[in-house]
């Protein structure tokens, strides 16, 4: 069944995501425009950066209602937007938008990310993820991961996930092996099992999803995508089979599970 | 003290409605939900508490077993608002500003299926916790105040109490969500159709702390 289908199980409303997603796409394009006329470079990343976050809202709102198309086109936009800001982060919204995992390296190499770097030095997290997920090693960015060895215990992201997850999980996807992948991949799935959790508790804001925690958190199934398309490189299935086994939130691990059927075009 | 200029979200409000918003103020679920609209003052303190600022934030519509179970969002003494906020995002090295007019449209079309009115407030706060006082309003957004956690601070509500008087209300603004889609439709950020006035505000310049030279 499609993802649509299990949102009112779920306690979601269906047409109300319909039309904030266009709200959110309209937002989105209005800021972009402003962005591009903008004189100074304060107004232009301003505008660039809130174009980026209603793409984002708008192609997560479009994997909840099961439009694939829509969403691929809406992560994008946001991954290209933030990339023109030199954030590396927009690779993991390139992620979402269904490029593969060496699509993700060839686009950071279309940034210039290798060269120039990124914006700041914790975003470098992404950047080393994405390139551990297209096949690159870790001997390939010695200096990146020494340039953030000392932020491990940094939160980043909308779920506050340390930065030394990131690196773990880019260690792991570097061996391939699978029980390394299953142990760092957890603390991905817990925080969207938590998060969910304590969200779906407040009914109202729950339902108006007037929250910055989005059910199909980008944050968390982007990492789920890259580790699953890695995986499946190499003739593996690892997250689907991975979901029913850990005591998740039911609603938190049938939301992952056909959000991944979808992404990989396997929903009936 | 400061005085803080709030955005107050209200769907399915005709001109008349508004004016008579403008002399009456804007009241609580509670009192507009009261037998004959009388507000029973000896409840205030017990209205006024810790517990239902918490509930009010984070369990709107669940029942309540103080009010007979009934959902909360009936009977709160509090009146949401919101003046934007900036959501600090450690990953992307950048501070988010949510402005407080598109939370305020957001709530004052009722999810995007109406039009709606923005009211332009000014309410009062005195940067610590002061939930008795019905003087002052709660800054549920500020998390030096508010530390314990909420997942949805980012509205930046400000919690106003029992009634937010006609007097700090500076005016109406009329937002037509057909005309937002059709400005967003031409890739422009959308804007209010027309505004009025409330010749009962009184200006802060009136009554803040600058105290002007004899002439």
């Amino acid at each position: 069944m499609p993802l649509i289908s299990f949102l009112e199980e779920f306690g979601l409303d269906a047409q109300l995501i319909d039309r904030d997603r266009e709200m959110s796409a309209g937002l989105a394009r209005a800021h972009a425009r402003r962005a591009l006329d903008a004189d100074s470079e304060d107004t232009r990343f301003l505008h660039g950066l809130a174009a980026a976050t209603e793409f984002r809202r708008a192609g997560a709102h479009s994997i909840l209602l099961s439009d694939r198309c829509a969403a691929v086109g809406h992560f994008r936009e946001a991954g290209q937007s933030y990339c023109r800001l030199s954030n590396p982060y927009g690779l993991l919204m390139f992620a979402c938008a269904e490029y593969s995992p060496s699509d993700l390296v060839a686009s950071a190499k279309e940034f210039g990310f290798f060269e120039r770097g990124a914006s700041d030095r914790l975003q470098l997290t992404y950047l080393l993820l994405a390139a551990a997920a297209g096949g690159w090693g870790r001997d390939d960015f010695a200096l990146q991961h020494q340039a953030i060895s000392g932020s491990r215990a940094s939160p980043i992201g909308v779920l506050g996930l340390p930065v030394g997850a990131y690196l773990d999980l880019t260690h792991a996807l570097a061996t391939g092996e699978p029980d390394f992948l299953v142990r760092t991949l957890l603390p991905f799935l817990m925080a969207h099992s938590t998060a969910m959790t304590y969200a779906m508790e407040n009914r109202h804001h729950w339902r108006m999803m007037a929250m910055p925690f989005h059910p199909a958190e980008p944050d968390i199934l982007s990492v789920i995508f890259m580790v699953e398309a890695a995986m499946r490189k190499r003739g593996d299935k690892l997250v689907s089979g991975l979901l029913g086994m850990i005591p998740l939130l039911p609603a938190s691990a049938n939301l992952l599970h056909n959000a991944i059927l979808e992404h990989f075009g396997e929903a009936h | 003290m400061i005085i803080q200029q709030v955005i107050k979200g209200i769907s399915g409000l005709d001109d008349l409605a508004v004016k008579d918003i403008f002399k009456t103020g804007i009241v609580c679920n509670w009192w507009r939900n009261q037998p004959k609209g009388i507000l029973p003052r000896d409840r205030i303190p017990e209205k006024l508490t810790e517990r239902n600022l918490d509930w009010h934030q984070n369990s709107y519509n669940q029942p309540d077993p103080l009010e007979g179970n009934k959902k909360f969002s009936i009977n709160t003494p509090y009146i949401s608002t919101t003046a934007g906020t900036v959501e600090r995002d450690v990953a992307r090295r950048t501070n988010t500003l949510t402005p407080a007019w598109k939370i305020a449209f957001y709530f004052a079309t009722d999810g995007w299926t109406s039009d709606g009115w923005l009211f332009y407030c000014h309410l009062f706060l005195i940067g610590k916790r002061a939930v008795a006082l019905e003087s002052f309003s709660e800054e549920l957004r500020e998390l030096n105040i508010y530390t314990g956690f909420s997942p949805y601070q980012p509205e930046g509500e400000i919690a106003g109490k029992i009634v937010i008087p006609g007097a700090q209300i500076e005016r109406g603004d009329f937002w037509s969500l057909s005309d937002a889609q059709q400005a967003l439709q031409n890739g422009k950020l959308p804007f209010p159709v027309r505004s009025l006035a409330n010749s009962n505000f009184l200006k802060p310049d009136a009554y803040n702390n600058l105290r002007g030279f004899l002439i």
